[in-house]
């Protein structure tokens, strides 16, 4: 809708617009020598920084203008004119031509400026609102390594990742997700590194997502997703700028979600989704024995319940004898067979963790310990599990809470009942079966073109992605940026004892500075 | 939305075949947990009705017992028996065990069975061992690695032994074969190594034990001639034929020395066997070459003799030596003529060294046996003498 | 952004070709090595192996030449189009006897030591229609999973070498070089079989990306088969002896029962083995269907191979369960191996490869003169 010249009318049809919203502060202002001319500041209470606009918006413009004699003439021919002359010190100023404009931008938390006899509104960029400082990420903590978290504002997580990643080649690109949203999400890559196909690939997927109201990244993440139906994250989510930013350097690219303290990063592998910012922190020793403890996480998480079905009910013959009787010697008393009790432990425990998740704080902690032990001993000693069924739900547990990425944790946790159910009619084989079928949706699974599986799945150029999957070798050893990604700047390290070309200039140049000397 | 529906389609068509059973499903508690099995021959008195009356030869011969671990009296809150011994009578092996199911109230289970006792009487009767050895073989669930012995007397008395250590004679056995480490007393003998023997010679040495008041005691072997037994080694034969088969590890000798006969063990730490053969005057000989090593563990207090003497310890040796060499000769001699059987492992030898004289004598080889001449050379030499003179 | 393009690399096709050879053949292989040849059996592998490298060789010569076509259409281009919608017939059938036979000796294994009383339809029909998840995707798909089951395949045996060091006599190979040639020359066509699936190459050739480096490939695959065929073979005599390997039906599965990891948690390692040895069969099995179903495909002048996958299992199924018993299935298969199997797997490359130098020679031929 056009702006009219007159500001009453605009008035009118921006409260119109805006009927029962009793959060915007409508502020006509007169200017001129004789306060002869309108001018209205309308903006939203809580969502701008009221001491910008009223030091330095209203304040020049009630005070210094009205010194000026404003000529019509001029408003009609340079609205700059008159905010230089209004001495408006924003940091921002744009001319918006239409009403949907103005109020996308008045909803943003910008100010309007409307003016008496001029067909265009003015706005200030004056978006301020509480929110959350940068504190330390809630899920993905580090020992030795940054605190800073991304907060629920794009541009300040934005802003994180660029203070890491000082190169113009960093490109930030902002598009609206969500009819009614108009949620700001932000595209990050490095435009010589990244694959080019792979960011037309993200742009549009996320141009096509059509929906009213973006509510968070995980909305974003589901709908960008090549493949439904499967259980494991496409994309990998992370609290932390240091995490996007090394990522974004290895050719990936990162959305960045308004609202959201949690940033995408695609394309996602599995060897990604394995590992934890702590590993590039610590010795590579660690790192590598952490990491393989992790893999052994994984399977114990996926496999230790369906295990022990298929153990006791169909082949016994598999465990050491001294086992087996004591197995059997604590099982006398239950009176379910070992699927039902292993079901029924599995059941309990993700109803523990539910309870624990609605509790927070130290109710919350206090719930799971209690929960846990006191009804897991209750339980064995009413003989309705045996404590082996006890120890194994609470080693899986456990070992599910060691997987770094929650959305592959939670893949696990839905996955581990199936392999029960598969244990429970054909044992062993049917373990297998279902590791079959699982490995089969695996590999065929692909992230924004990328192979989940991508190191182990070819013999050739990606197995040079090995040295940072299962374990973790020095960085020196790492020169070239991972295969998957398919970037066009291979190197990630020029070199480093010294004979890189840079070192090269630096002492050539060095050495002219001393001829130049002498 | 094809794909989902697809997904819904597939999962309607594999719950039902799920959910018509599990087949195999059968509770550990429900098992018993067969750890050892003696086999018998019934006797004559106790012999049941014919089960098939049309086929007289069918009547009932074989008495098994086994040894069922009492599930129950594991763990603190254990009450009962500790195992159960049940006996059952049948015509063929697998049979008889298919009798115990009308009266064991749960599934048997043989895959963690450790021992299996044969009786006296039973191993004398080549028909019954073969029954007895194939279906074991045949077995999959039966491990090869179970140890097999053949009892002085019937299995069940083995079985039946109150034992003052471990109420399961099975896992006592199974211990005592494990434990004994390298003894030579006894050939321990795993059903594998036992199949192997026979398939390839017929021959084979199992291990003897004998019930005692409150414990069973392994010693000596069974020799094993054609699937039948055919007599006994005692301990020092079976020791002199562990050494010529190179199976000893570590062993306690004890040699008389010195003119007023003071009793010298010595301990041998390792041992090796090379073996010789060559055709002459169209007889073969055989040199067995032993060489061992070893510890003097103990001598007398206060005696003149100085141990730390080279000569004294020379002496020794050759005291050892030649003690050692007429041992083994006997035992030799026992095996050529006495028992015509070569459980020392010269067919072997000779197949897999020497193919050529096996090609000549292979096919007559139990004649061949008695007539060869077999020397034995024994080198000893004594290491160490402990930290006094 | 992959582009998806329908190739596999080589190093795929090397896994595809070892996991499906090395699938239900290295069970009874020691066996049938020592019934021919006794303790000489090592040296009769190793000439089959040389004899395979060779017929691989010219396949592989033949597909290049042909690159980017499967067999039925360069059969085409060979023999006449009748013709070659016969062989591609015969080849379909191979492959699905050869599937049958796999599948069921596998599901007769499962019940002996795994489940003993879950039908073995249960149990035939649970591992074809998993194989057939697989084989309806893409051959990048399959590529990958070949690779990825390589490590599966491979580590085992070369772990048991290690484990069963302890007990290993090593007198057992002796003696040495006794055989007949006569013996031999028997024994050659039936450890060729030990490595049929080597045939598959004929039908996967086609979708390399590299066709130019692919011998090195192709022989390598053909030699680590030789390498973990022999090793096997000497595990089994050095345990067993010839005499009792010849006894058992599957030396190989015997070997596990003897293998006691020190002091170990898994008393019976006999359950990780079958676990992986599951796993080894798949990708046998999977590779075996997916050539099958692409055969078929193509000799319907189909596109998509995947629509012809799920007609061709209930084939299979109801092959699998021909046979009564073990020693009829392995009879079945002896009668199938010994016509069709040569045929295809020997006669069929060489014929093809001469014809192409009889074409090229007839074109050069032909512009000469005109």
């Amino acid at each position: 809708m056009i702006i009219s010249s007159n500001i009453n009318r605009n008035l009118q049809i921006i409260k119109k617009e805006l009927v029962n919203c009793d959060d915007i502060v409508y502020r006509p202002i007169k200017v001129g020598k004789k306060q002869e001319f309108n001018m209205a500041l309308i903006y939203i209470d809580g969502l701008i920084d009221k001491a910008l606009i009223s030091n330095f918006a209203m304040e020049p413009l009630l005070l210094e203008a009205r010194q000026e004699v404003p000529n019509p003439q001029n408003i009609k021919d340079g609205l700059f004119e008159l905010v230089e002359k209004g001495n408006l010190a924003i940091s921002e100023v744009k001319e918006l031509k239409t009403i949907e404009e103005a109020l996308d931008n008045l909803l943003i938390g910008e100010t309007l400026l409307l003016i008496d006899g001029y067909n265009k509104i003015l706005m200030l960029s004056s978006r301020g609102w509480p929110m959350r400082g940068i504190s330390e990420p809630q899920i993905e903590t580090v020992v030795r390594g940054p605190r800073d978290g991304f907060n629920e504002t794009v541009k300040v997580n934005a802003s994180l990742v660029r203070r890491r990643i000082r190169d113009p080649k960093l490109k930030s690109q902002y598009i609206k997700i969500g009819k009614r949203s108009k949620t700001d999400v932000v595209i990050m890559y490095i435009e010589d590194i990244a694959n080019k196909k792979l960011v037309k690939e993200v742009f549009k997927r996320l141009e096509k997502i059509n929906i009213d109201a973006n509510i968070g990244s995980g909305q974003i993440e589901h709908l960008i997703s090549g493949n439904l139906l499967s259980p494991f994250p496409q994309t990998q989510h992370t609290e932390r700028p240091d995490v996007v930013a090394s990522s974004i350097s290895e050719g990936r690219v990162a959305i960045l979600v308004d609202n959201t303290p949690f940033g995408l990063i695609v394309p996602a592998t599995v060897t990604t989704l394995l590992q934890s910012a702590e590993d590039y922190y610590s010795s590579w020793y660690i790192s590598s024995l952490v990491r393989i403890i992790r893999i052994f996480a994984v399977t114990i998480a996926l496999t230790l319940p369906s295990l022990y079905i298929a153990m006791t009910s169909f082949h016994p013959g598999l465990l050491p004898t001294e086992l087996a009787l004591s197995v059997a010697a604590a099982r006398d008393t239950v009176p379910f067979p070992a699927f039902v009790e292993a079901f029924m432990m599995e059941i309990t425990i993700e109803l523990l963790r539910e309870a624990g998740a609605r509790l927070s704080g130290p109710i919350g902690t206090t719930i799971g310990i209690v929960g846990g032990l006191v009804i897991g001993q209750a339980a064995v000693e009413a003989g309705i599990v045996s404590p082996l069924m006890v120890i194994i739900v609470a080693i899986t547990t456990i070992s599910s809470f060691a997987v770094p990425n929650y959305g592959f944790a939670s893949a696990l946790r839905f996955l581990r009942f199936l392999l029960m159910g598969t244990a429970a009619v054909l044992g062993l084989y049917g373990i297998m079966l279902g590791l079959i079928l699982l490995l089969t949706h695996l590999v065929k699974l692909n992230s924004f073109g990328v192979p989940y599986l991508s190191p182990f799945t070819n013999l050739g150029r990606n197995l040079k992605d090995l040295k940072d999957s299962i374990i973790r070798l020095p960085q020196t050893v790492m020169k070239k940026r991972p295969e998957f990604t398919s970037v066009t700047d291979k190197t990630r390290i020029p070199s480093v004892n010294g004979n890189n070309k840079n070192m090269q200039e630096l002492k050539k140049g060095e050495e002219n500075n001393e001829d130049r000397k002498q | 939305m094809g794909k989902i529906k697809k997904v819904i389609i597939l999962i309607c068509i594999i719950i039902p075949i799920i959910l018509t059973g599990c087949w195999d499903k059968v509770e550990i508690n429900e098992r018993a947990f067969v750890t050892a099995v003696g086999i018998d021959i019934l006797n004559e008195k106790e012999t049941g009705e014919e089960k098939d009356k049309t086929d007289k030869k069918q009547s009932d011969r074989y008495l098994i017992t086994y040894i069922l671990p009492n599930i129950e009296a594991i763990g603190k809150e254990g009450q009962g028996e500790p195992v159960f011994i049940v006996s059952s009578k049948g015509r063929s092996p697998y049979e008889t065990t298919r009798q115990l199911t009308t009266r064991v109230h749960q599934i048997l289970f043989f895959s963690h069975m450790k021992i299996l006792v044969i009786g006296e009487d039973v191993a004398k009767n080549s028909d019954m061992l073969r029954e007895i050895l194939d279906s074991l073989e045949r077995n999959y669930a039966i491990s090869r690695r179970i140890h097999v012995l053949v009892a002085k007397g019937t299995a069940k008395e083995i079985l039946n032994v109150d034992s003052q250590y471990e109420a399961d004679i099975g896992i006592y056995l199974s211990r005592i074969f494990e434990n004994a480490g390298d003894t030579a007393i006894f050939n321990p003998l795993t059903l594998g190594d036992l199949l192997q023997n026979l398939h390839d010679e017929k021959n084979a040495l199992m291990p003897r034990v004998a019930a005692g008041e409150d414990d069973v005691k392994v010693s000596g072997s069974g020799v094993i001639k054609n699937y039948k037994l055919i007599g006994w080694l005692e301990e020092i034969e079976n020791r002199s034929v562990m050494f010529l088969k190179d199976m000893i590890k570590s062993d306690l000798i004890v040699v008389t020395a010195t003119e007023d006969n003071i009793l010298v063990p010595y301990e041998v730490t390792q041992s090796k066997t090379d073996k010789n053969a060559k055709i002459e005057d169209g007889r073969i000989k055989v040199r067995f070459m032993i060489e061992m090593e070893g510890d003097l563990r103990q001598f007398k207090m206060d005696r003149p003799e100085d141990v730390l003497d080279d000569k004294f310890l020379k002496k020794l040796e050759s005291v050892i030596e030649s003690y050692f060499k007429t041992q083994i000769e006997n035992t030799v001699k026992k095996l050529q003529k006495e028992f015509k059987v070569d459980v020392i492992g010269v067919n072997e030898y000779l197949s897999k060294f020497k193919p050529d004289i096996w090609s000549q004598f292979k096919d007559d080889w139990e004649n061949v046996f008695p007539d060869i001449d077999i020397q034995v050379e024994v080198d000893s030499k004594i290491r160490r003498i402990g930290i006094t003179k | 952004m992959k582009i998806e393009n329908n190739k596999i690399s080589n190093g795929q096709i090397l896994a595809i070709i070892v996991s499906s050879v090395i699938g239900v053949g290295i069970l009874s292989l020691p066996r049938s090595l020592v019934e021919t040849a006794g303790t000489d059996g090592w040296i009769l592998l190793i000439f089959s192996g040389i004899i395979v490298a060779i017929i691989v060789t010219i396949i592989t010569k033949l597909t290049v030449k042909f690159s980017g076509k499967t067999l039925a259409e360069f059969g085409r281009d060979l023999l006449t189009t009748p013709l070659s919608d016969f062989v591609s017939a015969l080849y379909f059938i191979y492959l699905t006897i050869f599937a049958a036979f796999v599948v069921r000796i596998f599901a007769e294994i499962v019940k002996m030591f795994l489940l003993a009383d879950t039908p073995t339809e249960i149990i035939i029909i649970t591992m074809l229609l998993v194989t057939s998840y697989l084989c309806r995707g893409r051959i990048e798909e399959f590529g990958k999973m070949a690779v990825l089951l390589l490590p599966v395949v491979i580590i085992p045996i070369l772990l048991m070498i290690f484990i069963l060091i302890p007990d290993l006599d090593t007198t057992n190979i002796l003696p040495v070089f006794r055989f007949e040639i006569k013996e031999l020359s028997q024994g050659i066509i039936n450890s060729i079989f030990a490595f049929a699936g080597y045939d598959l190459l004929l039908v996967f050739m086609c979708y390399s990306n590299e066709p130019k480096k692919a011998l090195k490939y192709n022989l390598g695959a053909i030699a680590i088969i030789t390498v973990a065929y022999l090793i096997v073979f000497f595990m089994s005599i050095m345990i067993f002896g010839q005499t009792e390997t010849a006894h058992l039906i599957w030396p190989s599965m015997s070997l596990t029962e003897v293998v006691q990891f020190p002091g170990a948690f898994i008393e019976n390692v006999q359950g990780i083995v079958m676990a992986q040895w599951s796993l080894v069969v798949f990708a046998t099995l999977a590779a075996l269907l997916y050539a099958s179903s692409l055969v078929l495909s193509k000799l319907f002048r189909g596109n998509e191979h995947k629509y012809f996958v799920l007609p061709t299992i209930p084939i299979v199924y109801i092959m699998s369960l021909v046979p009564d018993n073990i020693a009829s299935a392995y009879d079945y298969v002896g009668e199938t191996t010994n016509y069709l199997g040569i045929f295809i797997a020997v006669v069929l490359p060489i014929m093809l490869f001469v014809i192409t130098l009889f074409k090229k020679g007839s074109k050069k031929g032909s512009v000469k003169n005109g």
